[in-house]
């Protein structure tokens, strides 16, 4: 590097939550127009270090941190993310910032709105200036135009796909005049591959315009593709810090978890109980915004893990979020001859299937209960919602045997904690995906939708939660549908394959069948 | 994240509204009252109430629930209009200069109400409701007390026979509906007070643009997420401040036109019990605590009064004595509450399951 | 000039005008009472006899006054106009004479009716 300042520089940053340290004498600086891949395992404090560049309040509340940080050269301490604003970050959060019953617009511009003169702004001053929608409107447009999607600026976040939801925030971020460095967490882990090459792209022109960028990711070659240099963060210290040039994905995989990591494959094993007629999917549509299923045929036999994929936009994700109820759905599902009943979560959770969400972010976790009570909420309002027994009075059995099962999961998922007490908001984000999986996992469900169960994981716990879906569907029969943006993991796991192209079937292959047959289904060939 | 197309949605969304409405089918008949004569009550009704129930409307965009603080605003026009009426004002000019002592009054209640309800987040409703009871006492300490001692009270008529403090009750002979009878029209022998109405138009207009301005979007967004609002730089504390400033004046000006309707003040009573019907007709009306609109509030005091006048009536021919149909009257209009906020308490209940087995939304 | 001093200025100047227009509209909106007296009167000089036949017409209805008679009249605002009409009994001829009282902000008048017939320049009574 040049000896000029460097545009941000964080010297000996440490870190504790109540005693237990989370980061140790970080050093970092980031440079005008350069692109900087933070990596590292689940919990390894990545999200941290940017919540106290950001001054987010969470740091604030937990005690505050040690360290400095200087902006071109002068020292800065947040107290309010407010402040970072002022000083030009702005910051993509790995678990979505946004109002969920406002509109694209009015969360793209929340506080900085697009405002004309009123009268009454003279006696009551400038908050009674009026909303200028409109031009909100064209600015929302032509941001969201150059992130390569389209998003109808009045939809509201909380009927958007998640991919949306992402887009919508770091559409924020980068509309704002003058920002000087930009932290997003994890942006691309629910896009789909081509969404996540626009985002980069985006990213790319963003640095060209001297915007100094920090990009967290867990797929490396993401991070290999546009960063210019590499930081490795393992258990809250700092591994390596190199030009992205020297490196390949193997051995960063091998500085975040401090060995090395062979290739992941599953043999496959043919002794599914393949009963036709199953679960079929008859002419389903899906109003899902961005993922319509349009007139959707499927059969799922006992005993499989189908896996579907298709690019983004086409329905894929509309499929599970239709059956079950999540979104407006129409046609006909049957389960064992049995007709389903659409529209109503309730009673396909009563039907015996279960649900991880791509939107792990929305994810109904009651983030301030603990892992013990999240796992185990689903099971009591389902099960034991049955036999009328009511969630808040547990017998002391009981707590006993939520520990236990609690426990059995963290150790199964390998979650990060400090126990089955600790709430789930102290997680790192990749750790309140594997809580998300355990509680599923914890229904022993007939028929599990699974989209993007891997989200966030790190590369190395990938494989660990792969390999427990298998063997739930091994051991416990459990029919697995699994959707994911990720072929390569699709085919490491499904025993079938499911293309949707344009909300309809275009096609089922299996999973050793060779990738460009995957790819022409794709493109609806 | 229901279809927007289903009819069960619809219903469940106006459940309330819909169970009084067959409520009143049933009643009005069984009351025996004539049609024109409901017409004419309802009319005079409206004008006299939709001002105070208006005044919960921008507390509920910001998140903080049923404001039960507006029985401060209604505190506030009330001293206006006790000291109005103490120096001899009449006509038009005395309910402007009520409502121009009860401003700055209004305004230092909500900016303490609050203040207080910025501390006790989440809990805005209850303890709205506490300082509503708390300042009633202020409130008689300075009628009871204050007035006619510390504060010059000239008018002898308006005082205690003890020679301080402020009598039950006072007639208001020169603004007994001066702002209804100002301008009038007479339509099928009823007189329809259109100052009023228009008076209460301006406020809707002024709620309806409010909610364009930045102001009004800073409220909405503090009310959806306050964390994010707070992210994103709005100041949250000042904006609820705001909020409850605005519902208090609302409730002051809403106080003294629904007193010149009445003509007459029960000085240690008329304020009180108008955080719980305002709040009772909101409801009726199909409003939540999160979400209420100006639909909400006039289909709310419609209904609402309906079942008021309707119900002694109805419970005296049902059951046969004037007596027991008072009671019934009375055990209707709280029973109103009661049914209304369990059928909210159950709609909520059944929301929250949905969503939590959803693994949607938990962050809210 | 300065925004926030403009908008400063204009806020001031607007509770200004509250706090006037609240002080007009008490002068405009206040009611008085008005005791009206139709006795004998000593002024300065000249001892007024009370009046027969006297009609007085006020903001409130119209009312007939016998001599030694007190009559309480209320009016609004700041000024008021009370015409007495005075049928001589014997002549059967009538008069008029208006009078406009200035109220201003005091609640309570006492005023005797032959002084301001007679033409009195201080037509109030002192208590
Ligand atoms: N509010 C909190 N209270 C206590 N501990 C916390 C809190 N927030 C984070 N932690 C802990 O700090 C550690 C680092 O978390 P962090 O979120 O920074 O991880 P990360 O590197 O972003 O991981 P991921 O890839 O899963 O997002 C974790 O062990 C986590 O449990
Ligand atoms: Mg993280």
């Amino acid at each position: 590097m040049t000896n000029e300042k460097p545009l941000l520089s964080m010297k000996g940053i440490q870190k504790d939550f109540l005693g237990n340290r989370v980061l140790e004498d970080i050093n970092l600086d980031l440079a005008q127009g350069e692109i900087l891949g933070l990596v590292g395992e689940n919990g390894a404090g990545k999200t941290t270090l940017m919540n106290i560049l950001f001054g987010m309040p969470v740091i604030q509340q937990t005690g505050g941190y040690k360290g400095t940080i200087a902006l071109d050269g002068e020292e800065v301490r947040f107290s309010n993310p407010n402040a970072a604003l002022m000083a030009g970050i702005g910051m993509v959060h790995q678990e979505f910032f946004l109002i969920p019953d406002f509109s694209a617009t009015e969360n793209i511009f929340l506080n900085r709105e697009v405002t004309r003169y009123s009268l009454l702004v003279e006696i009551f001053g400038d908050r009674l200036r009026t909303l200028d929608k409109a031009a909100m409107n064209e600015r929302v447009v032509q941001v969201i135009k150059e992130l390569g999607v389209n998003i109808n600026p009045d939809t509201l976040v909380s009927e958007m796909p998640v991919s949306y939801k992402q887009f919508t925030e770091i559409a924020r971020e980068i509309d704002r005049a003058k920002i000087k460095i930009l932290v997003v967490d994890e942006p691309t882990a629910v896009l789909t591959e081509t969404e996540a090459e626009a985002l980069l792209a985006v990213l790319k022109r963003l640095a060209a315009k001297g915007v100094g960028i920090i990009f967290i990711s867990h797929r490396l070659h993401e991070i290999l593709n546009i960063c210019d240099r590499i930081v490795v963060l393992r258990d809250g210290k700092l591994i390596k810090d190199i030009s992205s040039g020297q490196s390949d994905v193997k051995s960063i995989a091998s500085w975040m978890v401090g060995h090395e990591i062979g290739d992941f494959a599953f043999h496959h094993t043919e002794n599914h109980r393949k009963t036709e007629n199953f679960l079929s999917i008859d002419h389903l549509k899906v109003l899902m915004p961005g993922e319509a299923v349009k007139d959707l045929c499927l059969q799922v036999h006992e005993g499989e893990i189908l896996g579907i994929g298709g690019l983004a936009g086409q329905g894929k994700l509309g499929i599970a979020n239709g059956i079950m109820g999540l979104f407006p759905a129409e046609g006909s599902v049957t389960l064992k001859g049995k007709s389903l009943k659409l529209n109503s979560p309730l009673d396909a959770f009563r039907a015996g299937m279960a649900f991880i969400s791509e939107d792990r972010r929305g994810i109904g976790l009651l983030l301030t209960q603990s892992i013990g009570l999240n796992i185990a909420f689903p099971l009591m309002q389902v099960k034991g919602g049955l036999l009328k027994k009511i969630a808040g009075l547990f017998t002391w059995e009981d707590k006993k045997k939520i520990r236990e099962i609690t426990s059995s999961y963290i150790e199964r998922l390998d979650i990060k904690c400090t126990g089955p007490d600790q709430s789930v908001m102290e997680l790192s984000g990749g750790n309140q995906q594997k809580v998300c999986v355990a509680k599923v996992l914890a229904l022993s469900p007939q028929i599990l939708f699974a989209s993007e169960p891997t989200r966030g994981i790190d590369i190395g716990a990938k494989h660990l939660v792969l390999s427990v879906l298998r063997e739930i569907n091994e051991k416990e029969g459990t029919t697995i549908i699994m959707t994911s943006s990720e072929l390569g993991e699709l085919r490491s796991i499904c025993d079938r394959i499911a293309i949707v192209n344009e909300g309809k079937i275009a096609g089922i292959l299996p999973a050793e069948a060779p990738v460009e047959d995957f790819g022409l289904l794709m493109l609806g060939e | 994240m229901k279809p927007k197309y289903s009819l069960k949605g619809a219903l469940i969304s106006n459940l309330v509204p819909i169970v009084f409405l067959m409520f009143a089918a049933f009643a009005v008949p069984m009351s025996g009252l004539s049609i024109p004569y409901l017409l004419h009550e309802m009319i005079s009704r409206l004008a006299r109430d939709s001002l105070l129930v208006l005044s919960l409307v921008i507390p509920v965009l910001a998140g903080m629930g049923l404001n039960f603080g507006m029985v401060l605003g209604a505190m506030a026009g009330q001293i206006g209009m006790v000291l109005v009426v103490d120096w001899g004002l009449g006509g038009m000019p005395a309910l402007l200069v009520a409502a121009l002592l009860g401003t700055p009054i209004s305004i230092g209640l909500g900016y303490f109400c609050g203040y207080i309800l910025n501390l006790a987040k989440g809990r805005e409703m209850v303890t709205s409701y506490i300082i509503g009871f708390f300042m009633n006492g202020a409130y008689q300490f300075l009628l009871l007390y204050c007035m006619g001692s510390i504060i010059p009270i000239t008018n002898p008529e308006l005082l205690l026979s003890r020679g301080y403090g402020i009598r039950n009750s006072m007639d208001l002979p020169n603004i007994r509906q001066v702002l209804d009878r100002l301008v009038s029209v007479e339509v099928f022998g009823m007189d329809i007070p259109i100052l009023t109405f228009a008076v209460i138009a301006v406020f809707c207009l002024l709620i309806v643009w409010f909610k364009t301005t930045k102001i009004g979007q800073d409220m909405r967004a503090v009310g959806r997420n306050r964390a994010v609002a707070n992210g994103a730089g709005i100041p949250v504390e000042k904006t609820r401040i705001l909020a409850i400033i605005i519902s208090t004046l609302i409730a002051c000006y809403g106080q003294i036109v629904s007193l010149q309707n009445l003509g007459t003040i029960n000085t240690y009573n008329s304020h009180e019990q108008v955080g719980i019907f305002s709040i009772a007709a909101l409801l009726v009306g199909g409003a939540t605590a999160e979400n209420a609109s100006i639909a909400n509030v006039f289909v709310g005091v419609f209904l609402f009064h309906l079942m008021f006048v309707v119900s002694p009536m109805a419970g005296k021919n049902l059951i046969g004595d004037a007596q027991l149909g008072e009671y019934f009257r009375v055990f209707v209009s709280y029973g109103i509450i009661a049914v209304s906020l369990l059928l909210h308490a159950w709609k909520k209940r059944h929301e929250m399951l949905e969503r939590r087995l959803l693994e949607n939304d938990g962050k809210e | 000039m300065n925004v926030k001093l403009r908008r400063n200025l204009l806020r001031v100047a607007l509770c200004l005008i509250a706090v006037a227009g609240g002080f007009l509209l008490s002068f405009i909106g206040m009611y008085h009472s008005i005791i009206l007296d139709n006795s004998e009167f000593s002024g300065a000089g000249a001892v007024l006899p009370p009046l027969e036949g006297l009609r007085v017409v006020s903001e409130a209805e119209p009312v007939e006054m016998s001599p030694g008679d007190r009559i309480l009249v209320s009016a609004k605002g700041p000024s008021t106009t009370l015409v007495f009409e005075i049928t001589s009994p014997e002549t059967q001829q009538s008069r008029e004479i208006s009078y406009t009282l200035h109220m201003g902000f005091k609640k309570q008048f006492f005023l005797s009716v032959p002084a301001i017939v007679g033409g009195e320049k201080d037509p109030f009574f002192v208590e």
